[in-house]
């Protein structure tokens, strides 16, 4: 019943209107909530909906795991590395980008008690 | 005399200034701002050639990493070394009254600062300029909440954010130029 679904036409479309419909929900958040962390979170949705867009176009049905050996050595039917590393890379990196910022929240709600991103005009007056 | 000393110097000194500020109080700022003169000397002298000057790493010969210095690309790293140096400069003339308490983790920050700021203009694959940009942010929103005062973190949190947004985008804009041109 579900075999069109095995298309690489069909998955592509799926994959981007998927990944499409995750940044947007994470744009939305992130313009709209008032909370720091709330930002944080949007923002990480943001980023993994990016990761999916670009693992799932760059992906090819039927093409086997990038790994060169003496018993795997079909280069042509291979997938390309190149994302997967990109993407481990930004994984990692986004991660640390979210864990500074959380660190940051938290040493400035000690000192003031604010977490509402309206109340911080600390550098107004 | 190669374009890597200008990444790996930095790097490798921020790396070892805890080791660095065991041997004395002052010792760090100074050779900080010596290491700084020496790759700021580098840049000039390099001043005076015209061709480019390709660099690369190879691991195996389809896979590497290639750094290119030309003269655009040295204009950067002069203005970057060059504001590195004064501001080395600055906090030597003004650390008696001004000195940050922890001088350690500010000059892993700073070097760190300055080696993917160079990176990230003479690095020559898009991956790479990433990963420098990346780094750089980082830094950047380290130092600019240094101070742990409410109007220090306040504007590390401003600056994270739209740096936080604008690499998800880069990232999105870095997916969209592979899959369409490779």
């Amino acid at each position: 019943m579900f075999e069109f679904l095995n298309q690489p036409e069909v998955i592509k479309i799926i994959v981007t209107l998927g990944s499409m419909l995750l940044f947007f929900v994470g744009l939305f958040g992130l313009l709209t909530r008032k909370h720091i962390i709330k930002t944080f979170i949007s923002i990480a949705i943001m980023e993994s909906a990016v990761f999916l867009l670009f693992i799932g176009l760059t992906f090819k049905i039927d093409f086997v795991a990038p790994i060169l050996d003496s018993t795997h050595t079909e280069v042509a039917t291979m997938n390309d590395p190149i994302p997967h590393a990109m993407i481990l890379t930004a994984i990692v990196i986004g991660m640390a980008v979210l864990a500074l910022g959380v660190s940051f929240a938290i040493e400035y709600f000690k000192l003031t008690g604010k977490t509402d991103i309206d109340e911080m005009n600390e550098m107004r007056h | 005399m190669s374009s890597i000393l200008f990444i790996a110097l930095p790097l490798l000194f921020g790396f070892a200034t805890p080791i660095l500020s065991k041997f004395g109080k002052n010792g760090v700022a100074y050779t900080s701002m010596l290491m700084q003169l020496f790759l700021l000397s580098l840049a000039v002298s390099l001043l005076m050639t015209t061709s480019s000057y390709v660099e690369l790493i190879s691991i195996v010969p389809p896979l590497g990493i290639s750094f290119v210095l030309n003269s655009a690309s040295l204009f950067f790293v002069l203005l970057f070394t060059l504001l590195m140096t004064l501001f080395s400069l600055y906090y030597l003339i003004h650390r008696k009254t001004d000195a940050y308490k922890d001088e350690t983790k500010f000059f892993i920050l700073l070097n760190m600062l300055l080696a993917s700021a160079i990176g990230l203009v003479l690095s020559s694959d898009i991956f790479n300029i990433y990963v420098f940009f990346e780094i750089a942010g980082i830094s950047a929103y380290i130092l600019s909440a240094y101070k742990k005062t409410p109007s220090a973190l306040e504007a590390g949190l401003k600056y994270l954010l739209t740096g936080a947004v604008a690499s998800v985008f880069l990232v999105f804009a870095i997916a969209l130029i592979y899959i369409n041109i490779g």
